[in-house]
């Protein structure tokens, strides 16, 4: 880390001793601020960002002691050294049991104050270090596997492949369940980020403020209950990949916000006005049609086209059939680990089952059927009756769902117009990058 | 910048600050003199400390000092034999006006006999020049370097001032050359 990024905070009563150690600070190159006493140190902690404060012990009203323990309810990262007279070293030993990380007497060997400062700073380096470590490891720790052999899920793992190793921001669109999460850590662990987290935000998951608040962190006091400085996931993902899931999801006015944050990498903080960097590639998911929110008004188009730079289309189960079994198997495998049963494989009416089900909840609904038939199975088969397919095997559809009726009245058009994209999008009212995107969908060809 | 002023007071040694003068020219390229000052150091004496207070004595020079009147592109150098302190740190070596243009640097703790050992005065002006040379740099703007060698590194003890080098490394050297 450049030292101009390296906050130091001096809190002194005594004005030459805050100049003459700012002054010392500054001709090492830290960015350095000084306060008169503890209120006014409180102030600047809560206003900007600092790596050390250095407090003396002895000051009017609130003494060091007292600042120090109101930091650390507030703040845990920030290293606290206090500085002491000879005569007060009882209470530097009391500071130290309340969490400062060393201290020092007045008046203080310049070579000492170097190397301690240097080393306090190393040490929070390391303990950042090793939590951001943590977080990959835990995160790699989660990344499955992306199981499939067709001809569907090759095309898509070679396109996961291509992105991963350049920083394009990539949205992954498919219905829910399809794998859509499994891909964009696919993509981090094939990307140079790899080593920094992946940090998901599920956005449809949360309410306008919530998701604010989740996205770019608050300060303390920026709202009800809001006690500490909180990082939002965008600062977290400093280094690595930010995972907006249900993209489509966000507010107008965060998307206005996510818009800008994605464009100068700089934020600031709920309730803040220090600005904040972080340098984090995006990538994206819906199962929602982002061309038909632009066209109602609800998604800004703005932020569609700064989104929309790389499409990954995950295709449904039902569309990759030949995939079934070996999720299953796949399944199977991870639930007789987990659950300590020595089961097997399917019994022969039990994968026709498997085969000939709709899946309308995708891979995530064939994950939940194997676990629980690995429940209620008693040998080492899973029969056709350990399968809660109940209702929704192998639904009849005559071609009668709207997909069906859509796909049909697509082609329909498309012929009627000798298959000119242009005239046919006008027909049907809707702009040209959706229709190609239909006719891809339903793997419509022009008839020679 | 057009001239560097070079003040012995407190009874420095002429010989070893007139020592100064050529490394100075060749390094900044610029005019450098000896020039006299009548100052008395007692002022800035602390009797608790047995020391003298380096900041007092660059606030001294500022209000003081006739030739930082004479332009701009002056800057003063007071060159004492006496031990150095800032208020909350033990001792310095010298304090810069950092930007600005006053400067003082102590020998006093760059002498080899002040750690037993046998005087040595080709060592104690390397020494110096190395100090003086790295409060100019803070004069001229520039803060602590990480390069070992460079004379901008941080030195708090003289083993660390003979460690690095009289010249300034290919950034510093970048930064100064705006300045002038």
């Amino acid at each position: 880390m450049n030292k101009s990024e390296i906050g130091i905070l001096v809190v002194d009563d005594e004005l030459i001793v805050r100049e003459s150690l700012s002054k010392w600070f500054r001709e090492d190159g830290f960015r350095v601020d000084s306060a008169e006493n503890a209120a006014a140190a409180l102030r600047k902690l809560q206003a900007g960002s600092w790596n050390l404060m250095l407090v003396d012990i002895k000051m009017p009203g609130m003494d060091g002691i007292e600042l120090l323990q109101r930091v650390r309810q507030t703040n845990k990262e920030v290293i606290v050294i206090v500085i002491t007279a000879f005569a007060t070293v009882d209470t530097a030993v009391k500071a130290l049991k309340e969490g400062a990380f060393d201290y020092i007497t007045k008046p203080i060997d310049p070579d000492y104050l170097d190397h301690m400062v240097d080393k306090a700073l190393q040490q929070q380096m390391l303990v950042r270090e090793n939590q951001k470590l943590k977080d990959t490891v835990s995160e790699l720790s989660e990344t499955g596997e992306i199981v499939g052999e067709s001809p569907e899920m090759k095309k898509v793992m070679d396109l996961v492949h291509t992105v991963a190793q350049t920083d394009t921001t990539v949205m992954i669109r498919g219905e829910s369940g399809t794998g859509k999460e499994l891909v964009a850590r696919a993509i981090h662990a094939g990307s140079a980020r790899r080593y920094f987290p992946i940090v998901t935000v599920n956005c449809g998951a949360m309410t306008e403020s919530l998701l604010e608040s989740e996205l770019f962190g608050h300060e303390r006091g920026a709202f009800t209950g809001a006690q500490y400085r909180r990082k939002g996931k965008v600062e977290l993902a400093d280094g690595g990949t930010l995972f907006l899931d249900e993209v489509g999801n966000i507010d107008t006015k965060t998307q206005m916000d996510l818009l800008r944050v994605i464009e100068t990498k700089q934020f600031t903080r709920v309730g803040g006005t220090e600005i904040v960097r972080s340098d984090f590639r995006v990538v994206c998911a819906t199962n929602k049609d982002l061309e038909c929110a632009v066209r109602e008004g609800t998604f800004r188009e703005d932020l569609y086209y700064r989104l929309n730079v790389f499409t990954i289309d995950l295709p449904p189960l039902r569309g990759r059939r030949g995939d079934i079994a070996k999720l299953a198997h796949h399944f199977l495998e991870k639930f007789s680990r987990q659950m300590n049963k020595k089961v097997q494989g399917f019994s022969p009416e039990a994968m026709m089952a498997l085969k000939a089900h709709d899946w309308p909840g995708n891979v995530r609904e064939l994950e939940n059927a194997v676990e629980r038939a690995m429940v209620v199975a008693q040998g080492d088969v899973i029969e056709r009756n350990h399968l809660p397919l109940h209702g929704a095997v192998a639904p009849q559809r005559d071609g009668k769902r709207l997909e069906d009726i859509e796909q049909r009245h697509i082609e329909q058009v498309l012929r009627e117009n000798g298959w000119n994209v242009s005239r046919s999008a006008a027909v049907l009212d809707i702009d040209r990058v959706t229709l190609y995107h239909k006719i891809e969908k339903f793997g419509l060809k022009r008839e020679q | 910048m057009n001239a560097i002023h070079l003040l012995p007071l407190g009874g420095s040694s002429r010989d070893l600050v007139g020592a100064l003068e050529a490394p100075l020219r060749q390094t900044f390229r610029t005019g450098v003199e000896t020039r006299e000052f009548s100052m008395d150091p007692e002022a800035f004496f602390d009797a608790g400390r047995g020391q003298y207070n380096s900041t007092d004595i660059l606030l001294y020079l500022k209000s003081h000092y006739p030739g930082l009147g004479q332009g701009p592109g002056v800057c003063t150098l007071a060159l004492v034999p006496f031990d150095l302190f800032i208020p909350i740190l033990t001792y310095v070596f010298g304090e810069a006006e950092v930007g600005g243009n006053v400067a003082v640097v102590s020998y006093y703790r760059l002498a080899p006999e002040r750690y037993g050992l046998p005087p040595d005065n080709a060592l104690l002006l390397s020494r110096f020049v190395k100090e003086v040379i790295h409060e100019l740099g803070h004069v001229f703007s520039l803060i602590h370097c990480s390069s070992q060698s460079c004379v901008m590194h941080s030195s708090s003890y003289v083993e660390d001032i003979d460690l690095k080098e009289s010249s300034f490394c290919r950034l510093c050297r970048s930064a100064l050359a705006h300045r002038f």
